[in-house]
């Protein structure tokens, strides 16, 4: 080029860097005019016309042109011949990038990472940076890893950034990056997190702490690692931090708070507060609300990541519908998911989560069944008749616990019922990795033999129930494998095999009252347990006819429970119905006067 | 499925007329089939079990004309498919070995009696023109035999699953039955309340259940989605400035270096290179030269690699370049780059020492007869033209370059290197011989 074409390009170059565009623009198109046949010059052109008009398909279309015009093939396998056309590479990579297309963007920059050295700096630096998210991405944090450390070691020995030095290119790499290194230490230390390995992630962020360089990532890098090591008080401590300096926080913008929000609300969630979580989540969903969000504007962002992406949209909502779930919200935990599932419905957990909250909307928890004393009332209804006539009421509904439907709606509607809980309980259990004997899968298995007991359908229930019982690890799956298993088979007139589960000598074996001590879970203690267990035996032996042997283990669980109330109330029940299946109606009365003082017996 | 207000009133208003006893059972019968309609016989037939099993009619005239009435509803089908047929055969069971809910009801012997020969013999039809205060006054206590019927009926209920077997009545009389008569009046309030309430728990049961505990929420260490924030916040398309800058020495020779770690470079691009280099004395920091590299750059262009030491001298990773350049494979290249860089620069001791060491090694191990012969010479004239600058002192490594022209006496010169051993041990000068070892290399 001559002096007069040399002139041209500089002045593009400092109005493309001073974000003239459109000027860039008539300076590259005369330059064009002058040199029609210049590549790096056409290149540019195309470049400056994506700034001014912000399209990044007519981008594309363009670059394949030129690489047409260049026969430059960006598929051929191998590195490019010229150094000078990795720029080509590049961008082509941030197209893809742009389109989510994050293994093509990485295969094209692996092609040209082994020519990091002999590319300019400046551009080596995008492409290493670009890399490494890549991998990231590309759930290839080991890769990353590896990259790294070649690039460190074809810069870093001779401090790319800690000399002075007057050629244009460092000049360039000064103002755009003011620290490849610590750039470099930020991508590794995400990467490590990604691994796990928690000590080097560790050792970085520190280091990076002591340097004063920490930024709003590297902060909730920390939390994050502290989470993943369930330190759950360091990780509150680390994050609240940035809340703190409230006047900078109302400055990170709404894409750091949407962070933020999310993050706190995840943190508190492990924190077992799940009020304060479910507040959190809700603030983070408020920013979605913004009205600016809503007036967002539709042009491609090339090159930016938008944290306000439809999928992190779900994420927030996945997050806050189990909070939700947690607060014993299930209608609004059940909308939250119905939504998020849209975007997550190869996970089988988030379709566990949807039948909990139908389980949970027909049925809170247990915890109501384990006070005996406010409960024993329970046992008689009311009275009818006058006179010698009167009669005693007892309560039958005690027991109600089923939701045969009839309803000739679709199960398949989302709606939280026991009913669309089967279709989500099918999903999770087909998507579970085959072969695997997770907690999750004894989870899905669980509620699978509820809903169908509940709702009728002892033949699924066994078949789940009996997977269940066999597999399960955790106590309290085999606990409730045990009891659906022997509930099943009784609908399916299996007395006795029933009773051959319901073993009492067992109970060891599936004790759950350790499990559930962190859990809000009853029943929590072992009485409380081992009385639900033995009641339902008692109650199969009294179906059976095996009266004697059932009231034999009514008087054990008596005695167990000496002046603790945790037992279920049913064990009177069943006691009563003995009497009155021996014709013993004096005794029965007698319970009867002894539990429920407000039936006011006159006879004696 | 309840009857309505009506059909209660018509069935009390039967069931409790003082003068029951003296109606002919038939005529009673055809008063009920006036006032009630085939539609309801099911209600009322659970109507009457109502007032039987709850003892609201005591007396034995009124339970005759009601499972009278009870019978009559389904005579014309079989025995087995009456509903009610397990009712009449459980109370034709003595008291004690009733089951549910029936227990209370206790017959006289002449209403047993009166109720095997209605549902098993040919008397029945007989009995049913009679009054019941005739019927009691027979005081007949015979029973037919109802085997046939009993067996039919448990058929009929062998059916249903045995857990609905286990259901019973709700309620229990507040007050033991004993011999008093209650109160007509009360007796027609509770009969009314029972029958007439759509939700009465006479249609209720009470049975034994099962506890069914809600499973516990699942919990997760890791479900929890933490939003993360990309690293860099932006990856943009980039603009090629290269071609804003005046043209570059400096990139021109970084090119030129990734040539060659791989190719021999043409004297003309060799010259270009080192002309570079010369020109600005930074450059070298720049040209993407590790210490990982050099062995490369030795290889194809020993020259370029000579320069570029040299220019790397003050360098603080000079140390790790000469370091890989004594542990790289021994070569005559690489031999080349040593000899070069100790006659320019005081090269440490001890990196002279260790490639020699490995030099003489690598002789030793050497499998290929023709490489090692060549090598071995190669090692000797190097040896001879350190000795002969002065750049080592022999002493140091007398013992194991004395070994090492042992081994290889048969080759020439490591005979030659031996005798100069000698000679500078005896305190011979050294410099003629070495001349002729040089020439004949």
């Amino acid at each position: 080029m001559n002096p007069e074409e040399q002139k041209l390009a500089s002045l593009a170059f400092s109005d493309f860097i001073n974000k003239k565009y459109s000027l860039c623009l008539q300076h590259l198109t005369l330059l064009v005019s002058i040199k029609p046949n210049n590549l790096k010059i056409l290149h540019n052109r195309i470049v400056a016309e994506l700034y001014v008009n912000k399209n990044l398909d007519l981008f594309q279309k363009s670059l394949t042109n030129l690489c047409n015009q260049g026969r430059i093939d960006l598929f051929e396998n191998e590195t490019p011949d010229d150094v000078d056309h990795c720029i080509i590479y590049y961008n082509q990579a941030v197209i893809y990038y742009n389109q989510k297309q994050y293994e093509k963007a990485l295969n094209l920059l692996n092609k040209i990472f082994s020519l990091i050295q002999p590319m300019e700096e400046w551009l080596a630096q995008k492409v290493c940076y670009l890399l490494i998210e890549l991998c990231l991405l590309c759930k290839q944090a080991d890769k990353g890893i590896s990259n790294i450390s070649y690039i460190e070691n074809q810069f870093l020995p001779y401090k790319l950034m800690d000399e002075t030095s007057n050629t244009p290119d460092s000049i360039l790499v000064k103002r755009n990056s003011p620290s490849f290194k610590l750039n470099l230490l930020h991508y590794k230390a995400r990467c490590l997190l990604h691994t796990r390995s928690y000590a080097n992630c560790r050792k970085i962020l520190d280091y990076i702490f002591s340097l004063g360089s920490q930024t709003f990532s590297t902060i909730m890098m920390k939390a994050q690692l502290s989470l993943l090591n369930m330190q759950y008080e360091d990780a509150l401590n680390e994050i609240i931090l940035i809340q703190e300096d409230v006047d900078n926080f109302v400055k990170l913008g709404d894409e750091k708070i949407l962070i933020y929000f999310n993050n706190i609300a995840t943190i508190y969630y492990y924190m077992r507060k799940p009020h304060l979580s479910s507040f959190f989540f809700n603030k983070a969903y408020g920013v979605y609300s913004f009205p600016k969000f809503k007036k967002m504007p539709k042009e491609v962002n090339f090159g930016k990541p938008v944290v306000f992406q439809p999928a992190t949209f779900l994420q927030v909502m996945y997050n806050k519908g189990t909070a939700l779930l947690f607060t014993m919200k299930p209608i609004e935990a059940f909308d939250c998911f119905t939504e998020a599932v849209q975007g997550m419905h190869k996970a089988p957990l988030i379709w566990l989560r949807l039948a909990e909250c139908c389980i949970m909307a027909y049925k809170k928890d247990n915890e109501g069944l384990f006070n005996f004393i406010q409960n024993r009332k329970l046992l008689v209804n009311e009275s009818v008749g006058s006179g010698l006539q009167k009669k005693i009421v007892l309560n039958s509904k005690l027991y109600k616990d089923s939701a045969f439907s009839s309803d000739p709606q679709s199960f398949a509607v989302p709606v939280p019922t026991l009913e669309f809980a089967t279709i989500c309980l099918r999903n999770s259990y087909v998507l579970l990795p085959p072969g695997s004997n997770s907690k999750l899968k004894q989870a899905v298995l669980a509620a699978c033999s509820y809903v169908h007991l509940t709702i009728g359908d002892p033949l699924k229930a066994h078949k789940y129930a009996a997977m269940l019982y066999a597999d399960a690890t955790c106590h309290v799956y085999k606990y409730l494998g045990k009891l659906y298993l022997a509930e099943s088979l009784v609908l399916l007139n299996k007395f006795q095999e029933a009773i051959d589960v319901l073993n009492p000598s067992q109970f060891n074996e599936c004790d759950p009252s350790q499990e559930v001590q962190k859990h809000d879970w009853f029943p929590k203690s072992q009485l409380s347990s081992q009385a639900v267990l033995y009641y339902n035996l008692a109650a199969v032996l009294t179906m059976n006819g095996e009266i004697e042997k059932a009231s034999d283990l009514l008087k054990h669980i008596w005695v167990l429970k000496g002046s603790r109330n945790e037992v279920p109330v049913h064990i009177i029940a069943l006691a009563l119905y003995i009497e009155l299946i021996l014709g013993d109606y004096e005794i029965a009365r007698t319970i009867i006067r002894q539990n429920c003082p407000q039936v006011c017996l006159l006879n004696k | 499925m309840a009857l309505s207000i009506k059909e209660i009133q018509v069935l009390l208003g039967i069931l409790m007329d003082e003068n029951l006893e003296n109606h002919s059972i038939e005529h009673i019968i055809s008063q009920v089939n006036q006032h009630i309609s085939k539609s309801s016989y099911f209600k009322l037939g659970h109507a009457i079990v109502t007032v039987i099993v709850n003892s609201i009619i005591q007396k034995p005239s009124q339970r005759i004309v009601a499972l009278s009435i009870l019978y009559d509803l389904y005579k014309t089908d079989s025995f087995a498919h009456n509903p009610f047929g397990i009712f009449f055969i459980e109370l034709l069971q003595p008291e004690s070995s009733r089951k549910f809910s029936t227990q209370d009801v206790r017959l006289k012997p002449v209403e047993r009696s009166f109720l095997s020969h209605l549902i098993a013999s040919n008397q029945g039809k007989e009995l049913l023109k009679k009054t019941p205060a005739f019927i009691i006054h027979t005081d007949n206590t015979t029973i037919a035999d109802f085997s046939h019927l009993k067996h039919l009926a448990e058929e009929f209920v062998s059916d249903h699953l045995p857990s609905t077997r286990n259901h019973i009545s709700p309620l229990i009389p507040e007050h033991a039955v004993g011999n008093q008569i209650a109160d007509p009046s009360d007796a027609r309030k509770t009969a009314e309340a029972l029958l007439s309430d759509p939700n009465s728990p006479a249609r209720d049961t009470y049975r034994p259940e099962m506890i069914r505990l809600v499973p516990p929420l699942y919990f997760d260490d890791q479900e929890m989605i933490w939003l993360e924030e990309p690293v860099l916040n932006e990856h943009l398309v980039a603009y090629d400035s290269s071609l804003s800058v005046p043209h570059d020495s400096g990139t021109e020779a970084k090119k030129l270096m990734v040539k060659a770690y791989k190719n021999v470079l043409s004297l003309q691009q060799q010259q270009l290179l080192l002309t570079a280099l010369d020109k600005d004395p930074k450059l070298v920091n720049h040209i993407g030269l590790t210490p990982s590299k050099l062995p490369d750059l030795v290889e194809n262009n020993p020259l370029v690699a000579i320069e570029v030491l040299l220019k790397l001298m003050q360098s603080s990773q000079i140390t790790e370049y000469f370091s890989v350049l004594v542990n790289m494979e021994m070569s005559l290249h690489s031999m080349e780059v040593v000899n070069r860089l100790t006659t320019t620069v005081d090269l440490p001791t001890e990196f002279v020492h260790l490639y020699i060491s490995n030099c003489i090694s690598t002789c030793e191990t050497i499998k290929d007869r023709y490489m090692q012969n060549r090598l071995v010479r190669l090692v000797c004239v190097f040896l001879q033209s350190l000795i002969r600058n002065k750049i080592i002192n022999v002493q140091e490594l007398f013992i194991e370059v004395q070994a090492f022209c042992i081994e290889f006496s048969r080759i020439r010169e490591a005979a030659a290197l031996f005798r100069l051993l000698k000679q500078l041990e005896t305190g011979e000068n050294p410099g003629q011989s070495l001349s002729v070892t040089n020439m004949r290399s």
